[in-house]
């Protein structure tokens, strides 16, 4: 499932260096860890209860008034996992992430980075972690070069240090060229990728992605979806938000569906399809006694799942490209169907099988 | 302290990097000095004040030979009370002096009745104050006649109406002050980009700390400029007895810096009530424009009402320091009072600007 657009990549010019590079000329940390990254296994929960974690959270709540945006979530992020979390826009994604870098104060309940408490320890979180927010936060009056040396500057970067990386990145993403125009000249996707580096410059242990491609064009997209994946491998730790569940799908090694400010799902997103049921995924229009053609649907022993949503059936189901014209039949039955299509399982199944709606 | 720096020189790039700031921070003033040196230019503006002389004696003579020799003043000789009175009422003149049989500078109080056209504030001003200063000047140490007010500092010179202005245009260029920080804070708040600063080590004192700095280099080139500028309409400063004109224009600078202070403590306040930046703009000049008016930046305000209202404003401080040294020739130390006024005022709303962002914004 994972998967590489290299030639993509390349398409957006400087984004194909590998990061490793960087990584291994990147002498300044900040931090002093006391854990080691451990190898990521993300199936094992026996596994993950002896490794170190760089996130807790616990029963973690944010209520605006009567809204309650975030209502006591509980999840744990392993050190160098990349961890997403998938959900429709005001599901809570980024309300949580502005709890961790300590932006918002929980209304109950609390996290932990790196072992320190975000309400108690926010100062010391704050050197440990890169934080890219939803929208491109950039001074658009300032050079992308200054934007970075900003950021570096905050950390405390040595000046010397700091001028070497921020060229360094800057030539990563292919914006070496325009280093030294004033952001406002630069078009969306410039400063996405700007906005990144800006999180990377000091060189932390973890990472707050927050909805990193929202907007993006497809190519730009792949190009931060590689930029993302050698992070990983750089064994940074990522929390990541996105309501894109193909990114969640092929950036994440698990991945945490939230709904109306609760996870009402966690695993990889393998095990999440799994829960679905595996088999190829027909969606087709329909109009008619939808209850009647799930229940007739449901008698067929190669169905796994089936769901309706907004005039349309969603079914799983085992070799279902063969079985196609009796899956037809039988919900024809009930009512016409419209125009079909044939797919694999995706995570947009899974929210659609836990919540009856779709993601987007 | 480090961050604090950084952060005031990146507000200084973006300020100077944008052009509707740039325009508003420093054109505005240069171009509103310019005006002012256009309006009164030394030499261009005279009052016409007309004169009754029923005393001919050597004193009242004297009297009007040296209101004639005013630069500003124009004297023009009536026959009788009647005519200079339908002159004046018909705006012939600005001004009238009827001086009865028995003058003498220590009687001025009962021999001279003085009326102002006070529909002109420049020009009742400037014709009060010079009329005045000569009163005092024959009388020694007699007061002048309660007809018109005594300025606040005793004077030795005539009034300049272009220092008068040009003290007020500086004034009023560093009360824009309030406008660039509100505007400025809320703009970063809006963009999420304090936001992003705060998922650094940065502190808000360190936010506010740049802010501030960045704030008063802004106050202190405008100052600069306006100085220059008006230097070039004609705007001489009065050095004090001992002091010379450098001097005293470094004390203005630091008054200038005083009230840069207590406007961003004021612009702090707006910023933190404010929701957007668009609101931000619209209630700092619905700030700016009652400190214009009411503090003394261009006229004096009138009425004893308005004179106490006036002391909410930091601008009337810093005016009335500023033209006693550079107007009217007066050292630093004498206008302490002022100075003691402005500096309370500005730490008193830089706290509770600072307080009230914090509270507000985090």
């Amino acid at each position: 499932m994972k998967r590489h657009s290299t030639t993509l990549v390349h398409s957006i010019g400087g984004f194909d260096k590998n990061l490793r590079d960087l990584s291994e000329s990147h002498k300044y940390n900040p931090t002093v860890r006391n854990k080691t990254a451990n190898p990521v296994d993300l199936d094992g929960e026996d596994h993950m209860k002896q490794t170190q974690y760089a996130i807790e959270a616990e029963d973690l709540t944010r209520k605006f008034g009567n809204l309650v945006a975030v209502d006591h979530i509980n999840f744990k992020v392993q050190e160098g996992e990349l961890w997403g979390l998938l959900g429709p826009n005001g599901a809570g994604k980024t309300t949580t992430v502005k709890m961790l870098c300590g932006l918002l104060t929980p209304t109950d309940g609390t996290a932990k980075v790196e072992g320190r408490d975000i309400q108690k320890e926010v100062r010391e979180i704050r050197k440990l972690i890169g934080v890219c927010p939803q929208e491109p936060t950039v001074y658009e009056r300032l050079t992308g070069k200054e934007n970075v040396k900003l950021i570096g500057q905050m950390h405390k970067v040595p000046k010397a240090e700091l001028k070497k990386k921020a060229d360094e990145l800057l030539e990563r993403i292919g914006l070496t060229e325009r280093a030294d125009d004033q952001v406002i000249t630069y078009s969306g996707g410039m400063k996405r990728r700007l906005d990144l580096i800006m999180a990377l410059v000091h060189d932390p242990p973890i990472l707050f992605l927050d909805e990193p491609t929202l907007g993006l064009d497809p190519a730009v997209r792949r190009a931060v979806w590689d930029f993302i994946l050698e992070l990983k491998e750089r064994k940074k730790t990522i929390v990541m938000t996105t309501h894109y569940m193909e990114e969640a799908d092929e950036l994440c090694d698990r991945v945490a569906i939230i709904d109306y400010g609760k996870i009402i799902e966690e695993g990889s997103p393998e095990k999440l399809k799994e829960k679905v049921g595996r088999g190829d995924r027909i969606e087709m229009e329909f109009s008619g006694d939808a209850e009647a053609a799930i229940k007739q649907l449901k008698r067929l022993k190669f169905i796994k799942t089936v769901a309706a949503a907004e005039n349309r059936l969603v079914i799983v189901a085992e070799a279902g490209v063969l079985r196609l014209g009796e899956i037809i039949k039988t919900t024809s039955r009930a009512g016409t169907v419209g125009r079909t299509s044939l797919s694999e399982n995706t995570l947009e199944d899974v929210f659609l099988h836990l919540t009856g709606r779709r993601l987007r | 302290m480090v961050t604090a720096v950084n952060l005031a020189v990146k507000n200084l790039k973006t300020m100077f990097r944008d052009k509707i700031y740039l325009f508003f921070l420093l054109g505005l003033p240069i171009m509103m000095m310019l005006l002012v040196g256009l309006a009164f230019t030394e030499g261009t503006t005279t009052y016409s004040v007309g004169y009754v002389n029923n005393d001919n004696g050597p004193f009242s003579q004297m009297f009007i030979t040296l209101l004639n020799n005013a630069s500003i003043l124009k004297m023009i000789n009536f026959s009788d009370v009647d005519s200079l009175d339908e002159s004046f009422r018909q705006g012939n003149i600005a001004a009238g002096l009827i001086i009865d049989e028995g003058y003498s500078p220590t009687t001025a109080n009962e021999t001279v009745t003085f009326f102002v056209d006070e529909s002109s504030v420049s020009a009742s001003i400037a014709i009060k104050s010079t009329v005045t200063a000569i009163s005092s000047t024959l009388a020694g140490d007699s007061k002048p006649k309660e007809y018109w007010k005594p300025p606040d500092e005793p004077i030795s010179v005539e009034f300049n109406p272009l220092n008068f202005m040009a003290v007020g245009t500086l004034t009023y260029s560093v009360s824009i002050i309030v406008f660039s920080t509100t505007s400025s804070i809320a703009k970063e708040r809006d963009k999420g980009l304090f936001s992003r600063l705060r998922t650094t080590p940065m502190t808000t004192l360190d936010f506010l700390a740049g802010s501030l700095m960045s704030q008063i280099v802004i106050s202190l080139m405008q100052t600069a400029l306006i100085f220059a500028v008006s230097y070039l309409v004609g705007f001489r400063p009065l050095g004090a007895t001992g002091m010379d004109m450098t001097v005293n224009m470094l004390a203005a600078f630091v008054v200038a810096m005083i009230l840069a202070v207590a406007c961003v403590g004021v612009g702090l306040v707006i910023a933190a009530f404010a929701k957007n930046e668009d609101q931000a703009v619209g209630i700092s000049w619905f700030v700016i424009i009652p400190m214009m008016f009411l503090s003394g930046t261009w006229w004096e305000p009138q009425g004893a009402t308005m004179k106490t209202v006036s002391w909410a404003f930091p601008t009337t401080y810093a005016n009335k320091a500023i033209r006693a040294i550079l107007a009217r020739g007066a050292p630093l130390l004498s206008v302490s009072n002022f100075l003691v006024g402005l500096a309370i005022y500005a730490i008193i709303a830089f706290m509770v600007g600072v307080a009230f962002f914090r509270k507000k914004t985090i």
